[in-house]
């Protein structure tokens, strides 16, 4: 059974136009999981286009974020992703201290994203 | 008839207990060690051709009688047939009067003075949206940074 279930994301829309390559979640916004030892993200992306919403994570403040997934127009809909503290998971699904979500738009195209974040967490 | 879309939905259920740590505002790059009001946060808007002035709801709107200064930070990804006005007034029944107007894309600054200048603010600010009689849309976010006061800061809902 879940600790935790956060609105990692509310439902938000995204428009933007030619030349702007992308956006980052608020920093204030970022979820901080070391006290959990798994999670879920679960994703609902009714509607992308020219861009990528990224899910990645990193340990240290500062440090590398690490892709944990990237839905396109080809993987929208709605997303389950698996991640875990203790080994083994893959490279993507390690699950980071710190978890964000950032888009990377089509600078030479107009772009549109609307979707919603859930994180279900577990200690 | 007025047509809106909008798009930013409201909340969804907080499911349980335990609700873990969002990230420290302490290690927090903007704005570090500065206050900052989030005027508005991301919203995407849109209409038809006959919508009318859309103005920001009261209760977000910024009470900052005690700051002499704020900087607002814009962020426009997309502006199309319609133009954002920032606007102040006296009193929260008006008049209001424009301070700054957005029109295009980008990352806009603007710098607002109660003391006077080409920016000049007044007691209260709000923003609102002036469609043309045009299909139009706008995506944007406002953070304020008020400047120094004298005074302890009044910010937050506005009492009427």
């Amino acid at each position: 059974m879940a600790d935790a279930v956060v609105a990692f994301q509310e439902w938000q829309s995204f428009r933007a136009g030619t030349g702007w390559t992308g956006l980052i979640q608020e920093q204030d916004r970022w979820i901080d999981t070391t006290r959990y030892s798994s999670a879920v993200v679960e994703a609902e992306c009714p509607l992308i286009s020219n861009c990528t919403l990224v899910i990645e994570g990193c340990d240290v403040q500062g440090g590398a974020f690490t892709t944990h997934t990237a839905l396109t127009a080809s993987t929208a809909g709605a997303v389950q992703l698996y991640l875990q503290r203790s080994a083994p998971y893959g490279a993507a699904e390690r699950l980071s201290s710190l978890i964000r979500w950032r888009i990377e738009g089509d600078p030479g195209d107009e772009w549109n994203l609307m979707f919603r974040l859930n994180l279900v967490l577990k200690s | 008839m007025a047509t809106i879309t909008n798009r930013q939905f409201s909340s969804i259920p907080q499911g349980s207990a335990a609700a873990p740590q969002y990230y420290s505002p302490a290690m927090r790059g903007e704005g570090e060690g500065q206050e900052v009001i989030k005027f508005q946060d991301w919203l995407e808007l849109g209409g038809g051709s006959t919508t009318g002035d859309v103005i920001q709801p009261a209760r977000q709107w910024i009470a900052g009688s005690a700051y002499p200064l704020f900087h607002l930070k814009c962020q426009v990804p997309y502006i199309s047939n319609c133009t954002l006005v920032l606007e102040s007034s006296q009193t929260v029944e008006g008049p209001w009067t424009s301070a700054a107007t957005i029109g295009a894309t980008g990352m806009i600054l603007v710098a607002l003075s109660s003391e006077g200048g080409v920016n000049k603010f007044s007691n209260y600010l709000r923003w609102r949206l002036n469609p043309a009689a045009l299909d139009w849309g706008i995506c944007f976010q406002i953070k304020a940074f008020p400047g120094k006061s004298v005074a302890e800061p009044v910010v937050g809902p506005m009492r009427v």
